[in-house]
């Protein structure tokens, strides 16, 4: 069957819009271009109207765009941004190690969504375009881009990408846990795998408290380690756990499933800390205790994340009819 | 509170409602050029809001694809609110021979 004219139009720009544009000025508009294409008496007579029809409706949203109620958010984020990009230049100024360079670059990424939503917008959609639009202005504006480095048009594109590609899960998943978002298994997964980071980030925290790091440093590496803790868990530990919930109820139990998964968060992690296998053989055979301490946090981490997760409503009812 | 604001356009819509209800496309076309249609639903919804127009969904036949029309009609405040307006003019007119 034949889409009316304006029906993808629509679809693509209502989530976006307030209730009360869509109804007032969007529908009427794509009602009416629809009647206008069928009834026109010409096939140039139709096209000509669809166009003029899609012209009007994105006048009309762009006039119903109140300007007063965007400024606020687009004031937040453009400080988020300055904020981004203080914060990133004067790590690189300082040289300071990767980890706090990331996180400078992280905190508006994260921060944005929860600022957004104290400022009043709810939808987990603009939340979601809020944060990423800090994340790559911050890039751009760091000298992401070639912008003050001046490096050709094709590998700018790939900074381009790859910065998409690594900031868009963790803007989605921020504006998930932060948004007015439908709560579903989306949603509490999400949260559940920010919960089991925060836990193992706490944990890494305590664990350099014997080192003598100063707090602060400890506390500015915090958006790093839960990132980096959430994109271990998500990779390794969550689909296991999706498919145990199905058969375990007890929010205890589902712990221990996410316990005896977490060896593989382990390895990863140990992968990813000592660069190569045969060097985390190496830490596994001649500093045994250290390498103990040093899973504690996954551990934990991986204990949070299963507790958190609930059971699927299969497994529920199939609980309670037993 | 203060009191709703008639601005020409929308007193070019009231008097075009006057006649009957209609849609917003027809509005446009009625008004010889004074309305535009990326406009127009914007001041429809914005007098909707304030009360001097209400409208309803046009029923869909059966079989009818696509999203039905909204036709608009004039409310008694939008009467109201258009002689008042025509008061404010008469009055406010220079006399003959002033």
């Amino acid at each position: 069957m034949t889409r009316p004219p304006g029906t993808r139009l629509g679809r693509l720009v209502r989530p976006w819009l307030p209730a009360t544009v869509s109804v007032d000025v969007l529908d009427p508009a794509i009602a009416d271009l629809q009647y206008e294409a069928e009834h026109a008496r010409t096939t140039t007579e139709r096209r000509q109207a669809i166009l003029r029809g899609h012209v009007a409706i994105v006048r009309a949203l762009v006039l119903s765009v109140e300007p007063g109620r965007a400024i606020r958010p687009a004031v937040a984020l453009f400080a988020l941004c300055g904020m981004g990009t203080l914060l990133v230049t004067t790590a690189r100024g300082a040289h300071v190690e990767g980890r706090l360079l990331s996180s400078a670059l992280l905190t508006p990424v994260m921060v944005a969504p929860a600022v957004l939503r104290l400022l009043g917008t709810m939808s987990s959609r603009r939340l979601f375009a809020g944060s990423l639009l800090v994340a790559m202005l911050t890039t751009v504006l760091t000298g992401g881009f070639g912008v003050n480095a001046g490096g050709g048009f094709w590998t700018d594109l790939r900074h381009f990408v790859v910065a998409l590609i690594l900031f868009t899960p963790m803007a989605a998943a921020v504006a998930i846990v932060v948004g007015r978002h439908q709560d579903g298994l989306s949603k509490r997964a999400v949260t559940a795998v920010f919960f089991g980071s925060g836990v193992a980030t706490m944990a890494v925290l305590l664990a350099r408290w014997p080192q003598g790091e100063p707090l602060s440093i400890r506390l500015a590496m915090t958006p790093f380690f839960v990132a980096l803790f959430a994109v271990l868990f998500t990779l390794t530990l969550l689909p296991s756990l999706l498919v145990a919930r199905i058969f375990v109820v007890r929010p205890g139990a589902l712990a221990i499933v996410a316990l005896a998964c977490s060896p593989v968060t382990l390895i990863a992690g140990a992968y990813i800390d000592h660069g190569t296998v045969a060097a985390c053989l190496y830490a596994l055979r001649h500093t045994p205790l250290s390498v103990a301490a040093w899973s504690v946090p996954f551990l934990a981490g991986a204990l949070a994340v299963g507790w958190r997760l609930p059971p699927s409503h299969t497994s529920q009812s199939r609980y309670y009819r037993s | 509170m203060a009191p709703p604001t008639l601005p020409a356009r929308e007193r070019l819509v009231l008097e075009l409602l006057l006649d009957g209800p209609d849609f917003g496309l027809n509005l446009v076309a009625r008004s010889d050029g004074a309305l535009k249609r990326g406009t127009v639903y914007v001041t429809l919804g914005r007098m909707e809001r304030k009360g001097f127009i209400t409208s309803e969904q046009e029923p869909q036949l059966p079989g009818a694809i696509g999203l039905p029309r909204r036709i608009y009609r004039v409310t008694p405040l939008g009467k109201r609110a258009l002689r008042a307006w025509a008061t404010l003019v008469r009055a406010l007119a220079p006399e003959h021979g002033t």
